[in-house]
């Protein structure tokens, strides 16, 4: 152990300091995912059991550019608009993927990748004609999926303005587990993205107060997420800190210094090439569990490094630059949606 | 957990612990290593301290004959040297064991004895040889065994600070274990209030809830033990992490008096066939000592779990 000059005081000049790093964070990270961009493309996937990750992958990266550019001020703004245009002509337009995607309604890529490349500026009225014949069919709006997975659905439902009421906002939030105020104590990692996930759907990622969220519930989260954040930088959960700094900002819970320090903490977690890395809990459970599944998704049996490398950093990747964009973006959301239909 | 509640929980949960270490202490008296005993007259001392009353001998207090006796016994046996390397290697459980029984008994102030003996031939007791928060908890338990300051004051530490040069939460558990370590050095394993800088009083109380809310979360009894004291020590016993720790050391006890963890690992472990540990030994009796520690300390602060020692001597 070393002595501490002045720790306290150190920490306070960090707060300047900081938007710069993150700025320097955001183009490093932007290099990892313009490097692997074709991972992010379920059709350049040489094994077809990739194909669900990559689909996976790429709706996530659809939904980073989409709330990228409701801010006319994102600096960023220029990859996030190549991104989301790569995705749009060599993805979602292909003909062969949208019928995957139709076939394969039950998850949740169809709704997600359409609605935030809708509100990237493009559509495709044909796609939308599917996708509104799907819903009224009623099995994708009632097919049973835990509550904090209901409330992706039904965002991006909601963002896609297509018309529904047959399943209540308000219905599926009193079934979360963040409604009924848990103890943080029996929590586990998937019960936190739970939580996190539940205020990304409600706040519309900041875009508006979730006003089905109880006074009570607001109570808790002042208290509760600044708690598990510190937990998790603890466990150097990188992909759990990204998160809930975003639910904090997008609740405005402030923690001054603490929040500084945390983000201090989560930039230096970056690897030299740009990449976050994902949780490495081997003893937990849950991680276990993930892990089990996006191997069984890697074709080549872990032989294909630079697949691995994507699997495991991917989405702290991706996080860590909607963290970015959350937290040190101006929002204004002055977009102006302008269409680009190509049928 | 209201107070007086607490208090009467954990009388009746140390009146559990004390038959279980009793039995094992009993039982296992012949075989137990040097560590192992200690632990168990550590254990033992703790549980009959709030019912002690000075006067008739209780069935714990026979048993603290046995541990130390035969402890006493070990040390003789191997002449100065196994105590020399005890104290050199600063395992401070049978320094924590002699200091905790009941000085009283004869046994108890026999192992005393020859413990302080050691020490003075040692070589150690010079000023300015204990650096780490090892070496100066080890020094400050010594001088709870002699009841006196040893020769040499606890030295300052000079630029050690009990705050870290990193953030709280990129703090290992070894460095953790230091700064408890420190502080129990400091306050003479919780017998008096420890001297601390501004700036370590505020790291301390920012930082001692958040270890204990992440090893309780993770439940780690080991780790929460010596954490829920050190927040007693400074006066943390209000806030919510200190009651959910206590609360979780509590509910730590099983049927037969001792308390333990994951037991599940263990109990499949004796199903496969040969243990791959003395779980006995290596688990419950270590987290049972830890647990009764704690509770003795956290629910009779004003008894005080060593004998008395002349406070104005300790004056720094």
């Amino acid at each position: 152990m070393v002595p501490s000059p002045n720790y306290e005081a150190s920490r306070k000049s960090v707060d300047n300091a900081l938007k710069l790093s993150a700025k320097r964070a955001e183009e490093l990270a932007a290099g990892w995912i313009e490097r692997h961009l074709v991972c992010f493309n379920p059709l350049l996937q040489p094994d077809p059991r990739r194909t669900q990750l990559s689909t996976k992958a790429a709706s996530e990266l659809a939904l980073l550019c989409s709330i990228a550019l409701r801010d006319v001020g994102s600096n960023g703004m220029h990859q996030y608009r190549e991104w989301a245009h790569y995705l749009w002509s060599k993805v979602m337009s292909v003909e062969a993927f949208q019928d995957y995607l139709i076939a394969n309604a039950s998850g949740l890529p169809a709704f997600g990748l359409y609605a935030s490349l809708r509100e990237c500026g493009y559509e495709d009225e044909r796609l939308r004609a599917r996708l509104k014949e799907l819903l009224d069919a009623g099995y994708v709006l009632f097919s049973e999926r835990p509550p904090a997975v209901q409330l992706d659905l039904l965002h991006s439902i909601e963002l896609g303005s297509f018309d529904h009421d047959e399943c209540a906002l308000e219905d599926v939030y009193e079934r979360t587990l963040l409604s009924s105020c848990p103890s943080l104590y029996p929590l586990t990692s998937l019960d936190v993205y739970a939580i996190t996930h539940t205020v990304f759907f409600l706040s519309d990622f900041g875009r508006r107060q979730p006003k089905v969220m109880l006074e009570k519930v607001r109570v808790y989260c002042r208290s509760a997420i600044p708690r598990l954040l510190e937990y998790y930088l603890w466990k150097k959960n990188w992909d759990l800190v990204g998160e809930l700094l975003i639910v904090m900002k997008e609740l405005s819970i402030e923690k001054g210094s603490a929040t500084g320090e945390a983000w201090t903490l989560f930039l230096k977690a970056q690897e030299g090439d740009g990449s976050v890395c994902g949780p490495r809990e081997a003893s937990d459970e849950d991680y276990r569990e993930l892990h089990r599944m996006r191997a069984e998704t890697d074709a080549s049996g872990g032989r294909d490094e630079e697949w691995k490398a994507f699997v495991e950093r991917y989405h702290t990747t991706l996080v860590a630059l909607l963290a970015i964009q959350t937290c040190f973006q101006g929002r204004n959301y002055a977009v102006a949606r302008n269409w680009r239909g190509i049928r | 957990m209201e107070a007086g509640l607490f208090k009467e929980k954990a009388c009746r949960a140390l009146m559990r612990a004390e038959m279980w270490l009793s039995k094992f202490g009993l039982e296992r008296a012949a075989t137990l290593d040097v560590e192992g005993l200690s632990l168990a007259l550590f254990g033992v001392a703790c549980s009959i301290r709030p019912k002690q009353s000075g006067g008739s001998t209780s069935e714990g207090e026979e048993v603290i004959d046995v541990l130390a006796g035969e402890l006493d016994r070990r040390f003789a046996a191997s002449t100065a040297r196994a105590t020399l390397e005890l104290i050199r290697n600063r395992s401070i459980i049978p320094l924590l064991a002699a200091a905790a029984a009941p000085q009283a008994r004869q046994s108890v102030f026999g192992l005393r004895a020859r413990l302080l003996n050691a020490w003075n031939g040692s070589g150690l007791s010079s000023k300015g040889q204990d650096r780490t928060p090892m070496e100066r908890l080890a020094r400050a338990v010594l001088e709870l065994v002699a009841g006196y300051p040893l020769n040499a004051a606890l030295p300052p530490m000079g630029d050690w600070e009990l705050s870290l040069s990193v953030s709280p939460y990129a703090t290992s558990e070894e460095q953790i274990i230091e700064v408890v370590a420190e502080l129990n050095a400091r306050s003479t394993c919780g017998q008096r209030a420890p001297s601390l800088k501004d700036t370590e009083h505020a790291f301390l109380i920012r930082s001692l809830p958040l270890w204990t809310f992440l090893y309780l979360k993770d439940r780690n009894l080991e780790m929460v033990n010596p954490l829920l004291r050190a927040m007693r020590q400074i006066r943390l016993s209000e806030c919510e992490e200190f009651h959910h720790g206590l609360k979780y050391v509590l509910d730590a006890q099983k049927s037969d008096g001792h308390f333990g963890e994951h037991e599940i690992v263990f109990h499949v472990d004796r199903q496969e066939g040969q243990p791959r540990v003395d779980v006995g030994r290596e688990v419950s009796l270590r987290l049972t000592v830890g647990c009764v520690w704690t509770l003795f300390d956290c629910a009779f602060p004003e008894r005080g779990l060593f004998d008395k020692t002349d406070d104005h001597h300790f004056s720094e």
